[in-house]
């Protein structure tokens, strides 16, 4: 299964959902918001996304912004 | 300065962006007496703790912003994926039209706001400074609008006064906050003359030579321009009027 993770393809030889890809990013849940698809999903949902080949999920983190 | 049922301390809502440094940043926080910053959304990078815990350290209240979102559906996905890390309603609505000069798309703004106030969002819109586009925000429930003085990151102050005050004198019960283009403490000192509730900057303070000097510089010309409202300036004449009696002066019959 291949997705775009932040822009960079990435393959998954099994099936995973957004809770993994944020678990194999390294990093607190709580500095985190995802979209899949460019849709919002909330950090509650992360275990019922279940993605599927050709998926975009954005991972975002604050940022410096005025 | 209210912001929908919040008081802020302080009238003036710094940036987060183009600091030297983190200690920086926070000399500047510390400085300028913020009790709200605003914050951005970007893809992960390589430590995204570290930016959060200078966040912590400032002990404000965080308004994240939708910065670089050129359409509604961004724009409200944005504010949903702050409001999930911040657990905060407060969202800076930036929709942006032009990329060029960053000039904010009002029927994009519009629908978001409708749409995010609907889903319980305390909206502070960016706007420029036509009137009839800050009507409709307020139409839709905004509480709070923030007009440009000058495009963001220009320094160019206040270009269009005359319309700026003509918002401020239509909306007398809407929180007015003058958001991008400051580049001078007079201009900072000329949103309160208009009767502005406050400020938003970024860049000016930022990318100063001495951004902690800077800092402190607009917290006491706001303090200066808020003192001398309170004295009661004379009004504006068009005519001219001598400090000095022309009673009872020499060579004149």
């Amino acid at each position: 299964m291949r997705i775009l993770l932040n822009g960079k393809k990435k393959i998954y030889k099994f099936n995973i959902n957004i809770q993994d890809v944020v678990k194999s990013m390294k990093v607190d849940k709580k500095y985190v918001a995802v979209a899949l698809n460019g849709e919002f999903i909330s950090k509650k949902d992360y275990n019922k996304h279940l993605l599927e080949d050709g998926d975009i999920v954005e991972v975002v983190t604050p940022h410096p912004g005025g | 300065m209210k912001i929908y049922d919040l008081k802020l301390k302080n009238n003036i809502i710094l940036g987060s962006s183009k600091y030297p440094s983190p200690s920086i940043f926070l000399k500047c926080v510390k400085n300028i007496r913020a009790d709200m910053i605003t914050v951005a959304l970007r893809k992960i990078g390589d430590n995204p703790r570290k930016f959060y815990k200078t966040l912590e350290k400032t002990g404000c209240k965080i308004l994240p912003n939708t910065a670089g979102c050129f359409n509604e559906k961004d724009a409200i996905n944005t504010a949903l994926m702050c409001r999930d890390i911040f657990e905060t309603n407060f969202i800076k609505l930036e929709v942006i039209a032009n990329k060029k000069n960053l000039a904010p798309s009002a029927k994009g703004t519009i629908k978001a706001s409708e749409k995010l106030l609907k889903l319980g969002f305390k909206v502070l819109p960016y706007t420029n400074d036509d009137i009839s586009f800050c009507r409709e925000l307020i139409k839709v429930g905004c509480k709070v609008i923030m007009p440009w003085g000058s495009p963001i990151g220009t320094g160019q102050g206040l270009v269009n006064i005359k319309k700026l005050k003509k918002i401020r004198d239509s909306f007398k019960d809407i929180t007015l906050i003058l958001d991008a283009g400051i580049g001078r403490v007079s201009h900072a000192c000329q949103v309160i003359e208009l009767g502005y509730d406050g400020i938003l900057l970024n860049s000016a303070v930022a990318l100063a030579k001495k951004p902690e000097n800077f800092a402190q510089s607009v917290y006491d010309a706001v303090r200066a321009a808020e003192k001398s409202l309170k004295a009661g300036p004379i009004s504006i004449s068009s005519k001219a009027i001598p400090s000095t009696t022309f009673k009872g002066m020499a060579f004149q019959k």
